[in-house]
């Protein structure tokens, strides 16, 4: 490796694994790149565009897999122990992208990199090292059809050391179930689209990752006072008083009342915003009867993780969570009021490396789909499918990571499935781009909507979501949108400067997912916006990145990269659609009843914002505008680009 | 201003969530770098049953690293009441780290150091900035023994379910 000279913030190395050839490449990290591209998904974007081809299959070995962390990772800035992993996603065929907490994330920056691209495919399971400035191959041949739990315990135990953290796939990864995730630190998953199933197309059973190295930061002084002043907004005055009372106390798990209140968790999947055994998965119930301990992700101190217990019963089980989006899924979405079986459901998952909440939104669809008479009790290997069985939920889990019986087909994504079944289940399979919907509906919240729509990953909120209306922050929405904005921002049930909201938003957290930091702090309880991140970075890192004005620059570059590459896999206006059950079918009741979500002028909208065409196409010139002429270059070939 | 000179560092592994905040403080006051790995505490962890014991020197009335060091390199700082090292006098004979009963002596992987928290000199980062008051800097008095006390004791249960499985 050659010398570089010292990093601030970053680590200053990018390693390179070719599994078929076991060959390993560092290479320093380019100063150019990283004030181009910021970190985490930034660099993931540019990777991903520069060695993905639309012809790539997902599950096949050229399909790179970046494990990435930001600047800030690993340095002293509240919420920011995570990491991410960005890969041409096997469940939409789209940009794949999952963020991940726990302390994986700050181990591989102490290890001493900043990225880590996996391409190829090993002749048998390994696992990787990623330790003290090195990556080596490790045969995983013990490790293979290990859960994750066994597979974090017993790398620790080949290292002989407890402080190393594995991120690894279960049986779920190893069967390419297309929603498989990766698991971190036990109970942490980097969820959504498949990154599971990618690692497992490549006989990666695992990277691990221990260091003891440090970040340094080009202005301690400055950065100190920058990391203090965030560290007490999140902790002390109406920020830190809301956090205790709601995350701080509660976890997610509040959201369950939360959206309850504004008719919006996801109920009989989908049909519904209203869930008559909210309570019984609620907030309450789980802090009193479950909770045995608190366990943050690290450098947090924000801290909404949890362990819980179901001490005993046919669902004992230790786990970690559960999750709002958890109790969604296997919940309400279900029809299922039964919290203990939701607690063993989520360690399932854990175990086995599969994202909960496709997991549960595809038993949903099965159930609606048999209550619908397209598929029989006989069909499903003689499981019981009426609404809310919860015995049914956990068999099925199994079946999906096994890839059992009905399992297999259900292991392919509730778009999949439908398409198989066929006779027009497609009307019960919820998704965007073949990404189930989380815990979220557009009805009762219009903004909900267009992203969903926009969203490079489907059906998810994680990309842009808006908790100004949701959550109500109005004086958060005047400071940053202006009194003539504020009204419309803050009203769910109107379309009216969604566009601009939602665009704000994404370029939000693209910021928030490059340098990486978690999305509680911004996008819940709207604390960090553009100016605090703007005022961290500079003395953290060393390079001007020219303020807020600059940080919006480097935003909406990646953003459009990220949405080039899905343009290049053939997204249009005509992808960027929502399920019928949102645009056709009325909310029955609660706050919003008898609307629909009306996608069209937020997109018209968004789309002029963006400075892309109504057709959902860039131009060169908003391209060349963020210096990614190259990309407008290589989509002409395609047409894809518009020469104005 | 340091914080009160009297002061006694308080550890609760009870309300210790593992985020390890105190490691990135610590670090970067010893060394204007973040890394836990240089710290001068650590955190026991078992994040599946959700346990975290954070390890740091109880700056005892009775320092067995002191009684140990051959070199008379440690010593009680008259003003804070913290048992710090000399560096100047230290020989690297790693006594002292096997005296300890608290894993509070440390060898810094960067130089080989052998070092141990000095209170910050009186601002004891760690408990400054700890979310959850695992870390305390309080004075002391009756309560404060109970609850160091309290502590130590939870600690040693914490240890026990860890090891057993």
């Amino acid at each position: 490796m050659s010398e570089t000279t010292p990093y601030y913030g970053y680590a200053g190395r990018i390693a390179e694994v070719d599994l078929t050839k076991a060959e390993i490449k560092i290479t320093p990290l380019d100063r150019e790149f990283a004030r181009n591209y910021l970190g985490g998904t930034g660099f993931a974007a540019r990777i991903l565009w520069d060695r993905v081809k639309p012809s790539t299959n997902p599950l096949d070995p050229d399909n790179p897999l970046v494990f990435g962390v930001g600047p800030v990772t690993g340095a002293f800035f509240s919420p920011s122990g995570r990491f991410m992993v960005a890969y041409k996603s096997p469940l939409t065929g789209y940009w794949g992208e999952a963020h991940c907490g726990g302390h994986w994330g700050a181990q591989f920056k102490y290890a001493g990199f900043d990225a880590l691209v996996i391409q190829g495919k090993a002749p048998k399971p390994v696992y990787l090292i990623v330790k003290d400035g090195k990556v080596s191959i490790r045969d995983a041949t013990h490790l293979w059809g290990r859960d994750t739990m066994e597979t974090t315990d017993m790398i620790r135990k080949d290292h002989n050391d407890n402080d190393v953290e594995i991120a690894a796939i279960g049986i779920g990864g190893e069967n390419l179930v297309r929603y498989a995730a990766i698991i971190g630190s036990y109970y942490r998953a980097a969820g959504r689209g498949g990154a599971g199933a990618v690692m497992g197309s490549k006989n990666l059973k695992a990277v691990a990752a221990r260091g003891t190295g440090g970040v340094k930061v080009a202005n301690p002084g400055k950065f100190m006072a920058a990391s203090r002043k965030a560290y007490e907004q999140m902790t002390t005055g109406k920020w830190g008083e809301m956090n205790e009372e709601s995350l701080g106390k509660y976890g997610t798990t509040n959201l369950v009342t939360a959206i309850g209140e504004i008719g919006r968790l996801p109920t009989k999947n989908h049909t519904t915003g209203i869930f008559e055994g909210a309570d019984e998965i609620g907030p309450e119930t789980i802090r009193q009867k479950y909770r045995t301990s608190r366990e943050a992700c690290f450098g947090c101190a924000l801290q909404c993780k949890f362990t819980s217990e179901v001490k005993s019963g046919p669902y004992k089980v230790i786990t970690g969570g559960p999750e709002y989006e958890t109790l969604m899924a296997f919940g309400s979405n279900c029809l299922n009021s039964n919290v203990e079986s939701i607690l063993y459901a989520n360690q399932l998952c854990n175990k086995y490396g599969l994202d909960t909440i496709s997991t549960g939104c595809t038993i949903a669809f099965l159930f609606e789909a048999a209550e619908n008479g397209l598929i029989t009790s006989k069909e499903a290997d003689g499981l019981d499918l009426s609404w809310g069985n919860d015995k049914t939920i956990i068999a099925l889990i199994e079946k999906i990571a096994h890839r059992e019986g009905i399992g297999d087909l259900l292991a392919e994504g509730a778009m999949r499935a439908a398409q198989k079944i066929g006779k027009g289940a497609e009307r019960f399979a919820i998704h965007v781009k073949g990404m189930e919907a989380s815990g979220q509906d557009p009805r009762p919240q219009q903004s909900v909507g267009l992203t969903y729509a926009t969203n490079v990953r489907g059906a998810d909120h994680l990309r842009s979501l808006s908790c100004y209306e949701e959550l109500g922050f109005p004086d958060v929405a005047i400071e940053r949108f202006g009194k003539e904005h504020a009204e419309d921002v803050m009203d769910l049930h109107n379309t009216d400067f969604k566009g601009h909201l939602i665009k704000d938003q994404e370029d939000l957290y693209v910021v928030i997912d490059s340098l990486i930091l978690c999305k509680y702090g911004s996008m819940w309880p709207p604390v960090y916006y553009f100016d605090i991140m703007a005022e961290m970075l500079e003395p953290l890192t060393g390079f001007e990145f020219g303020g807020v004005q600059g940080l919006r620059m480097v935003a909406e570059r990646i953003s459009n990269l990220r949405r080039c590459f899905n343009v290049r896999e053939g997204a249009t206006r005509e992808t960027e659609q929502l399920h019928p059950r949102f645009t056709e079918e009325p909310m029955p009741e609660g706050p919003a009843k008898g609307q629909v979500c009306n996608l069209d002028p937020m997109l018209d909208e968004y789309y002029e914002v963006r400075n892309w065409t109504t057709d959902g196409l860039p131009k060169r010139s908003e391209l060349k505008r963020l210096g990614l002429e190259d990309v407008a270059d290589e989509l002409v070939k395609s047409g894809k680009v518009v020469e104005d | 201003m340091t914080d009160s000179p009297n002061k006694v560092l308080v550890v609760d592994p009870e309300k210790c969530t593992g985020c390890g905040i105190c490691t990135l403080v610590c670090s970067f006051r010893q060394n204007q770098e973040y890394n836990p790995a240089r710290a001068l505490l650590t955190i026991i962890r078992d994040e599946k049953h959700g346990i975290n014991i954070p390890v740091i020197c109880q700056h005892c009335d009775t320092p067995l690293c002191m009684e140990s060091c051959p070199a008379d390199a440690i010593y009680r700082d008259a003003e804070t009441n913290a048992i710090c090292i000399n560096q100047d006098n230290c020989i690297g004979c790693h006594q002292c780290l096997v005296a300890c009963p608290f894993g509070g002596i440390h060898i810094d992987p960067a130089d080989g150091r052998t070092v141990k928290c000095n209170l910050c000199e009186g601002y004891a980062m760690c408990a400054q900035f700890c979310p959850r008051d695992a870390l305390m800097y309080l004075k002391p008095n009756e309560l404060t023994a109970r609850l160091r006390e309290k502590g130590i004791k939870r600690a040693a249960e914490y240890l026990q379910i860890i090891t057993r499985k």
